[in-house]
């Protein structure tokens, strides 16, 4: 669901293909008929922006039929958990929670919380974004809970009654799925699971791109914990990530609410002023979060060294604190209203790959100088002589420089892929001419600004004047022109971690110490570069009698292939099943073991009692599975982390040619719409725009087109930008194929190519047909071959907890007939 | 999921879109009138060897024009088919080796045998005539007639058998459907050779005698290739519409139909007991025709073929017999 | 002398024969990547066609051709079926069939193509010389020759090598390596059919009840071109993807098309000599 696999995720899609062959069920959930579709057993259409919906509806499914896991939900799931009585939940409430302030649009989500002692104790944790990855307040001892699931409060009682209403006929009603084909969805999901079974769940940006994108997640992870799927294998929730090292770049990362290995993110706003303070509100009691001063500590040693010391509190305050939201859609934002001044753009063509990219061109114009790396002259690096506005190059105030880069195949480095594996790649040929690695242009442009700052004693320049700055080899490598690149060998290795005093690499995070006496670049990718010559990523070894292959690459954390795998055994440590034999108890050596890595404290019995006291995983059971979160269990209810709600509610998105048909609230109360005049949204069900777009890709071209459409053999085959229509939406314009159309929203208008086919089809609902325009948003104004632009439609917006827009539902009209 | 019964989608006979199954043949205009020129190069010099063994002195004395008309015609023959080559400059590896199996070898091989034995028979008659005087003429001499003869029918027959045969060696269903391409373009061979041969005949001022035993011979061949013709028409059948009903009708009809056969028996029939010079008038009207018409004929069959490997259908049906 | 002419004329001794190599194309894993159509492009460095959309489903290549060796076909297909609508997107690959009775080689004047020691057919570009007779000879549409004057390998043949130039270093054809799914198989010819017959098999089972396989020696394809040595399993009728149900092999009726030859020639001998030999 939310993923095309087949087109997008070709090769990893061998797998699914394989599972088919050896009697798997593949059923693809997709507004669209696409290739992923035609190799399914199952295809199942859905109205864009309805998969909360659908997915509810598979949790009642799941309730009503009490097909959930039992001993699985008992044991491993916030199930039995009590939440404050003054919780107010969406379904008695017009689709809004307890806490919500229609001013600021956002919610107070302190009523969300565990009953019981934590609700005394108000700290509150989820101010901080950590996408998910950190827990509640610690509980005292722990959440007031009720084994027999009867509470009203519990957990598994709220869940029950908040999706009462998802029955088939209102899956029916929201998302146009004919009740059969739902109904066959949810039998073999819940024929599919269980002791013996387990099902997977792929998604990607067709989930992630709405409104509610982490919401949607959510609900997956509701099922599949209901389901008993999470930890263990054949199961789990898939992120298909999208370009090459998207995962590593949310890792290490490139995202500015979050420093490397998801440690939130300094932020003045949430009082972060003493890196005390910083950790004590971030650093979660229960669970392995309480671990994160370690982590901190030891990556502020990495980045200032020596200079890194106790009294001045390695270096906390060199790090620049968060105002607000800077994310790409508000930088955008604030870019169009002259409020940036510079752009350095890396590997990245905003003018035509992000929303409103007409807005996002007209926001380089405010700009003083723009630098674009890449490896072509991409729209963002031609706009100020190629925009399709026509602006004059003389009336553009923006510098441009645009230098060349170097292709994956000219230099050395790692990815990390979909799976967390990292894999480290060797530099095949020097690049040509001028064009250098990224790792060049940073670590130059940061030798030379260190130069250029040198001596001075302004507070705001010591951060850059401390940083460690020492990766260009001992020895340049003789075989190649380029002398001066640096090594990413040297960078991984400080990434991995080492001990100060003997500046040894250490073998994994649990090392890492908060007193200073180690550094670690990325606390989760420790255990990478253990020893001099041991570069982990390197590993090509396969080991025929373990198809977890422990020894291909580097799984974070600590080579780990599956989270939270003690699941995959039961309370007591033995396996839920022989078949699905993974991580299990050996009494008789007093140890977890299995195929992977146990991602669970090696030598805590299944027995063992949670501590009521200390801190740290101690305060969990040998049988709490889920290390990370606070109390160690899945939630089915998310008590904090959330900025949207504890439990997935469906909504519209923000451009919505129907009425929600479940709660009076119409879309996400907390979205951010950028209301603002060259952003208009059109309301729900505008007669002007009657149709619902969507954006997506297909395998011939890659995302904004810049790496695929100079290339004449993927052009041709993908060559004109095009909209595919349904033959009933056709005939009602009287458009025939390969007529020109031209399709509009309040921001914008372009013109495309009629791809008319039976795998557009119309969504039945309420006794009318609603349409469906598609578009592909791989062509722009460089290249071989060229094409409007879909973004130029898009609306700028945000979900509220990853700051991603929605592209994937919104409304359009179209006529036939060019723009002119 | 159970296929059965699908809708059939894409054009033409429920085929792939309306892509065509055969490929589009590449020649062009030199490949049908190499075949042309070829065919009356064989036909001449095969009525000038007839009428040189079976014929009276008047006849063998106004046919051996024929050996020049066949040496002539044979002159741009070699250069056509090269220049229609992709890589003209590799035109001797036809000859790399001997594979009568590919018409196209088998083709080249008579043609470059043919050519000099023409030739040689050309100029031994010019010899005989003391038209070729000097060491060529003495060395024309030489030349041993009667095998340059018998050799010179047979691979003149091969020469004008091969063309139609090549054709229909493809999958090209206009050329391939019916199996009497081969014997079609025989026919119109010989009919525009031995028209040829009464053109230069009539010309130099034949007897009346030889210039109507020459008018039989041609009427014979138009007569068969209309009887051949007739029959390619009908084993084609639908598949022969590019030429009967498409952009090539009227050259079809009017040219390799109407001026190639009907027209010059006609006009042979009515020059029947006639003399002297309107008996010469009408003979060369008739022989022009039958000439051009042969050209027609070849020219519209080459063009019907390339129309006809877009069809779908006909590819179909070719292949469903 | 003869030493010489075969010097000149670059004739060799054909290398001894190995077991035969092909493809098994199985379309029912296809997921119509594309990957092999490029994987091909790239590894023979062959340009670019154009860059227009055919409206036909997201084929915008259209056929096989001098300069795509592989090609990817979409079938769009669907009908009603109650309120809903049932559907398939037929994906294939298609490419030389490598034929057992190569049309295309016994047309071939110059001894271009050829076959080799792999069971495969293949043009000698060094050879031919582009009489393009090979074209219409073909009953796929397969081989064809590059314009003229074109940029690339002009006025030659070409088609599928089946990646001649990798065999001979045992590695795997382009396009079968870059298939994901496997629904390009390379291997042993007579080993591929066992593992064809067998998917077969398993896909009836299923339920698949037009799925066939084409160009086994046991299927009616094979009456005149004989056994594929690139086949395919096909979930629909070959005319949906445009192959015939029994392709021609030329030869088979060229006897009777040159007796017709001979027939009309020798008639006009023998009249010849009536007319003549008859004079009054
Ligand atoms: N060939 C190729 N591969 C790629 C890329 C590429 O551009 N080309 N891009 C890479 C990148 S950066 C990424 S992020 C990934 C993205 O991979 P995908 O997420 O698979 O990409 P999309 O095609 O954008 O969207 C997937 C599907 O979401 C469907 N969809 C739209 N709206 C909804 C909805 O409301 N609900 C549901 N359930 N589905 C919906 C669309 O119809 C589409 O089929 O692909 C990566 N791989
Ligand atoms: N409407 C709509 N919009 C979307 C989406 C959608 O589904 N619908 N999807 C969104 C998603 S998921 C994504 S990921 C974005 C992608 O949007 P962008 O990232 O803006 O687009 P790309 O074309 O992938 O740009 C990548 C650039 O990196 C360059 N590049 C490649 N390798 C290197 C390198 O090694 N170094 C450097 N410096 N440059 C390199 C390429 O040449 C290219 O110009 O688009 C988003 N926009
Ligand atoms: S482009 Fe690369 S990352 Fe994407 S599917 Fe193909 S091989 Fe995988
Ligand atoms: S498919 Fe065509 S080109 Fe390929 S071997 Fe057979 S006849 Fe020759
Ligand atoms: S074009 Fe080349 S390969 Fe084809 S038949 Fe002629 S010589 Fe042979
Ligand atoms: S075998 Fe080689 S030449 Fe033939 S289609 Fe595959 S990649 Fe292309
Ligand atoms: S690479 Fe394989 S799956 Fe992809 S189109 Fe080709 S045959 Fe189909
Ligand atoms: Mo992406």
């Amino acid at each position: 669901m939310g993923s095309n696999m087949a087109e997008n995720h070709p090769v990893g899609f061998r797998w699914p293909m394989k599972a088919k062959e050896r009697g798997a069920t593949l059923i693809h959930v997709d507004p669209r008929f696409s290739r992923t579709s035609a190799v399914a057993d199952l295809y199942v259409p859905i109205r864009p922006g309805s998969d909360i919906a659908f997915l509810g509806g598979l949790i009642n499914y799941v309730l009503t039929h009490d097909k959930w896991f039992k001993e699985y939900v008992l044991a491993y799931t916030n199930a039995s958990a009590l939440v404050r009585d003054d919780y107010v939940d969406a379904e008695d409430n017009g689709g809004l929670f307890s806490g919500y302030d229609p001013k600021s649009s956002s919610y107070d989500n302190a009523s969300w919380a565990y009953a019981g002692p934590a609700q005394e104790a108000k700290e509150d944790a989820s101010a901080h974004s950590g996408h998910g990855m950190e827990g509640t307040s610690p509980a005292k001892h722990g959440p007031a809970r009720d084994e027999t699931l009867q509470h009203p409060r519990s957990v598994f009682q709220i869940l029950k009654r908040h999706y009462a209403r998802y029955t088939p006929e209102m899956v029916e009603r929201v998302c146009s799925t004919p009740p059969s084909l739902f109904l066959q969805v949810a039998e073999v999901l819940t024929r599919n699971s269980g002791r013996e079974r387990t099902s997977a769940i792929c998604y990607a940006v067709g989930w992630t791109q709405q409104s509610y994108g982490a919401q949607i997640i959510r609900a997956a992870g509701i099922l599949q914990l209901l389901l008993g799927n999470i930890g263990r294998p054949g199961g789990g929730i898939m992120a298909l990530r999208g370009h090459a090292s998207i995962q590593g770049s949310t890792d290490v990362p490139t995202l500015f609410d979050l420093l490397p290995g998801y440690l939130p993110h300094p932020a003045a706003f949430k009082g972060d002023d003493t890196l005390e303070r910083y950790m004590r509100e971030s650093a979660v009691r229960g669970g392995y979060w309480s671990n994160l001063p370690k982590f901190m500590v030891s990556l502020l040693k990495a980045w200032y060294g020596d200079a890194a010391t106790s009294e001045n509190e390695f270096g906390y305050q060199w790090i620049p604190k968060l105002t607000g939201d800077h994310s790409h859609v508000s930088t955008s934002a604030a870019m169009a209203d002259g409020k940036v001044k510079g752009f350095v753009v890396f590997g990245q063509n905003p003018a035509n790959g992000s929303p409103h990219s007409g807005l996002q061109r007209r926001a380089l114009t405010q700009l003083d100088w723009m630098v674009a790396i890449d490896l072509y002259e991409t729209e963002t690096a031609a706009f100020w002589y190629a925009a399709p506005e026509g602006w004059k190059p003389a009336d553009i105030k923006t510098e441009v420089f645009l230098l060349p880069t170097a292709g994956p195949p000219e230099k050395e480095g790692t990815f990390t892929n979909t799976q967390r594996l990292l894999q480290f790649h060797d530099k095949a040929v020097d690049p040509p001419g001028d064009a250098r690695s990224d790792l060049w242009y940073v670590y130059h442009l940061g030798r030379r600004l260190k130069d250029l700052y040198r001596g001075s004693t302004n507070p705001r320049d010591q951060g850059l004047l401390n940083l460690t700055w020492d990766y260009l080899p001992e020895r340049p490598d003789p075989e190649w022109r380029i002398k001066d690149e640096p090594s990413d060998e040297r960078v991984l290795m400080e990434v991995n971690g080492y001990t100060v005093a003997e500046r040894k690499q250490v073998p994994d995070f649990e090392q890492l110490k908060a007193d200073g006496s180690t550094a670690c670049g990325v606390w989760i990718y420790s255990g990478v570069f253990p020893g001099p010559a041991k570069n982990m990523a390197r590993r090509r070894s396969r080991t025929p009698d373990n198809d977890v292959e422990p020894e291909w690459g580097f799984a974070w954390p600590g080579n780990r292939r599956i989270l939270y795998n003690r699941a995959s055994a039961d309370p007591a440590g033995r396996p839920w099943s022989e078949r699905k034999k993974y991580v299990w108890w050996d009494a008789a050596a007093g140890k977890w073991t299995g195929k992977d890595i146990p991602d669970f404290p090696v030598k805590k019995a299944p027995g063992t009692p949670a501590k009521q006291r200390g801190s740290g995983i101690d305060l969990h059971s040998g049988s709490d599975p889920f290390t990370l979160k606070a109390d160690g269990r899945g939630w089915l209810f998310a008590p904090s982390g959330l900025k949207d709600g504890p439990l997935p509610t469906h909504y519209e998105p923000l451009e919505s040619p129907v009425l929600n048909a479940l709660y009076e609230r119409q879309d996400s109360p907390v979205a951010k719409r950028f209301s603002r005049k060259d952003n208009a949204i059109s309301p729900p069900g505008d007669p002007r725009y009657p149709y619902i777009v969507t954006t997506y890709r297909v395998t011939e071209q890659y995302t904004s087109g810049v790496m695929s459409r100079w290339n004449g053999w993927l052009s041709e085959l993908m060559p004109e930008m095009f909209a595919e229509i349904s033959p009933e939406l056709a005939a009602e314009k009287g458009i025939a194929n390969l007529d020109w159309i031209t399709v509009s929203t309040p921001r914008n208008q372009i013109e495309c190519k009629a791809l008319v086919t039976r795998r557009i089809r119309p969504f039945p609902h309420n006794g009318k047909l609603i349409h469906e325009v598609g578009l592909p948003y791989h062509w722009g104004y460089k290249g071989l071959v060229k094409g409007a632009m879909a973004n130029d439609l898009i609306a700028l917006s945000e979900e509220p907890n990853v700051y991603i827009q929605e592209d994937k539902a919104l409304t359009c009209n179209i006529r036939k007939g060019r723009l002119r | 999921m159970d296929a059965a019964n699908f809708p059939r989608q894409g054009g033409g006979d429920g085929g792939y879109y309306n892509y065509p199954v055969v490929r589009r043949p590449v020649w062009t205009w030199e490949v049908p009138a190499y075949f042309w020129l070829g065919g009356m190069a064989a036909g001449a010099y095969v009525t000038a060897a007839l009428a040189q063994n079976f014929g009276s002195a008047d006849d063998r004395r106004v046919a051996a024009g024929g050996y020049y008309v066949a040496a002539a015609a044979l002159v741009p023959c070699a250069p056509l088919l090269i220049a229609d080559l992709g890589r003209p400059d590799r035109f001797y590896h036809m000859l790399r080796i001997f594979k009568p199996l590919s018409p196209m070898n088998l083709g080249a091989w008579t043609l470059t045998a043919l050519t000099p034995i023409a030739f040689a028979r050309a100029a031994s008659h010019a010899a005989s005539t003391g038209l070729l005087r000097g060491p060529l003429g003495t060395l024309a001499r030489l030349v041993p007639t009667r095998l340059a003869e018998l050799a010179g029918v047979v691979l003149g027959l091969t020469l004008a058998g091969y063309s139609g045969v090549l054709l229909a060696a493809t999958n090209i269903p206009l050329w391939a459907k019916s199996k009497l391409l081969g014997g079609l373009f025989m026919a119109s061979g010989l009919a525009s050779g031995s028209a040829a041969v009464t053109l230069q005949a009539a010309w130099r001022g034949a007897p009346d005698g030889s210039l109507h035993r020459l008018a039989m011979v041609e009427s014979a061949a138009s007569a068969g290739e209309m009887a051949i013709l007739t029959g390619y028409l009908l084993q084609s059948g639908k598949t022969a519409r590019p030429l009967t009903s498409g952009r090539l009708r009227a050259p079809f009809w009017l040219g390799a139909v109407g001026a190639g056969t009907l027209l010059p028996l006609l006009v042979h029939r009515m020059a029947g007991r006639r003399q002297g010079r309107p008996l010469r008038i009408l003979s060369s009207a008739a022989a022009l025709c039958t000439i051009a018409g042969s050209l027609a004929l070849r020219w519209t069959i080459f063009e019907a073929g390339k129309v006809s490997s877009e069809d779908q259908a006909a590819s179909f049906e070719l292949s469903s017999e | 002398m003869i030493d010489g002419y075969k010097r000149l004329m670059n004739i060799e001794k054909p290398p001894t024969p190995k077991t035969a190599k092909g493809f098994f194309t199985d379309t029912s894993l296809c997921i119509g990547c594309k990957a092999c159509e490029v994987a091909c492009k790239q590894w023979n460095q062959l340009p670019a066609d154009g860059f227009a959309m055919t409206g036909n489903s997201y084929d915008n290549t259209g056929t096989l051709g001098a300069t795509t060796w592989r090609h990817v076909q979409f079938i769009e297909q669907a009908k009603a079926n109650g309120q809903g609508q049932e559907q398939r997107w037929l994906m294939m690959s298609d490419v030389c069939k490598h034929c057992a009775n190569a049309a295309c080689l016994e047309a071939c004047p110059t001894g271009a193509l050829v076959r080799t020691e792999y069971g495969t057919v293949y043009v000698q570009q060094d050879i031919c010389n582009g009489c393009g007779f090979c074209v219409p000879a073909c009953p796929f549409g397969v081989i064809d020759r590059t314009p003229k004057h074109g940029h690339f390998e002009a006025g030659t043949a070409h088609k599928c090598t089946l990646c001649y130039d990798r065999l001979k270093d045992d590695m795997t054809p382009a396009c079968a390596k870059s298939c994901p799914t496997a629904s390009i198989q390379f291997g042993d010819v007579e080993e591929l059919r066992t593992r064809a017959r067998r998917r077969l098999g398993e896909l009836q089972a299923r339920g698949e009840s037009k799925a066939r396989l084409y160009g086994m020696p046991e299927g009616r394809e094979a009456e005149e071109v004989g056994p594929l040595h690139a086949f395919f399993l096909l979930l629909d009728e070959p005319e949906r993807y445009n192959l015939p149900a029994v392709p021609r092999l030329p030869r088979k009726t060229m006897a009777q098309r040159y007796g017709w030859s001979a027939a009309v020639g020798v008639g006009f001998a023998l009249v010849g000599a009536l007319v003549f030999g008859g004079r009054r």
